[in-house]
């Protein structure tokens, strides 16, 4: 047998990666709620190989789970850069997608993919665990075919987001 | 109800009864404090928060504090009136030392400067904060969500 090349490689890793994604979820707002019952014994979302984990450094999915208001996105870039590659960023409800009901808000930043890497969002306000467990078996097709690139778009756009970011915090 | 009866002569009418959970007093601003403490040794000793109204038209704000009672079962709503311009007011956490979160809140949502609290003034929720204080009602709160956040236009796809 000869040694694999990196895209074989990468391949049989992603195989390996979709089947044990290790989710932080950082509960930012309300959607938060409608975690435990995705994550416990009604829906189980661990027989998919996701489990929810409380540290950034060992985490592979960030799933933000709501509206993101001034002081918390400074925390989720924070919390974000600390994971290691590859990881994933999926943001949940209608909130991260174009501020949901906080449209007029005064600390709400309304789009979730022009400050981190979104690699999918979950519409609805607020998202059944049906849609949660959907969401992440498509997370899971991506990263087979390879098509979940966030952290790579992160880093060859980085002065992009950086940029937004320092806007939207006022630096 | 003792002590409820003995605030109702003390106030001469003033303490007004909403309803059977709920009590209404306004005073001077001068008489704030001493009113705060007058209700803490009669059993309100739990201060549920402190927060203002803006009346603009009136160009005053108005401090409302909600104190609760156990023993009695009863809340109090203790409301005082400031001037708008340079609103001032001096702190209460000598009273109900939960007070000081409340009174950062007072600075920054409504920019009334609170004496003795040296928490109040720094930013707490809203960092790098340079606009006018957000819960004025001068402070047009869908013109800055416009002007600082960008919208996702409806046409725009992306998948």
């Amino acid at each position: 047998m000869g040694r694999l090349d990196e895209r074989e490689a990468m391949e049989i890793l992603d195989q390996l990666r979709k089947r044990s994604l290790w989710m932080l979820h950082y509960c930012t707002a309300c959607g938060a709620v409608e975690l435990p019952p995705t994550m416990t014994s009604r829906y189980d979302m661990e027989r998919f190989g996701i489990v929810p984990f409380v540290t950034s450094r060992q985490a592979d999915i960030l799933l933000v789970t709501g509206y993101i208001n001034i002081k918390t996105l400074r925390r989720i870039v924070t919390v974000y850069e600390q994971m290691l590659d590859p990881k994933y960023v999926v943001g949940f409800g209608s909130c991260t997608i174009n501020g949901g009901i906080y449209w007029d808000s005064y600390a709400v930043a309304k789009r979730l993919d022009l400050y981190l890497p979104v690699d999918l969002y979950i519409a609805g306000c607020m998202p059944r665990p049906e849609a949660v467990i959907s969401a992440f078996r498509h997370l899971m097709r991506l990263i087979d075919e390879g098509k979940a690139d966030g952290y790579r778009r992160y880093k060859d756009n980085y002065y992009w987001f950086k940029a937004n970011q320092k806007k939207v915090l006022g630096e | 109800m003792k002590r409820i009866e003995y605030l109702k002569r003390i106030y001469e009418g003033r303490l007004i009864e909403i309803n059977p959970k709920r009590l209404l007093i306004t005073v001077p601003k001068d008489e704030f404090i001493s009113a705060l403490s007058t209700f803490k040794v009669n059993s309100f000793n739990q201060l549920t928060f402190v927060t203002a109204v803006d009346w603009i038209k009136e160009s005053e704000f108005e401090i409302v504090a909600n104190l609760y009672s156990r023993e009695n079962r009863l809340n109090v709503f203790v409301k005082t009136r400031i001037s708008r311009d340079n609103a001032e007011i001096q702190t209460i956490t000598s009273i109900y030392s939960v007070a000081k979160k409340y009174e950062v809140e007072l600075t920054e949502m409504f920019g009334i400067k609170v004496v003795g609290n040296e928490d109040a003034g720094k930013p707490f929720l809203l960092e790098n904060w340079k606009s006018k204080p957000p819960l004025r009602k001068e402070f047009d709160s869908v013109a800055y969500a416009a002007e600082h956040y960008e919208a996702r236009h409806a046409e725009e796809k992306n998948d």
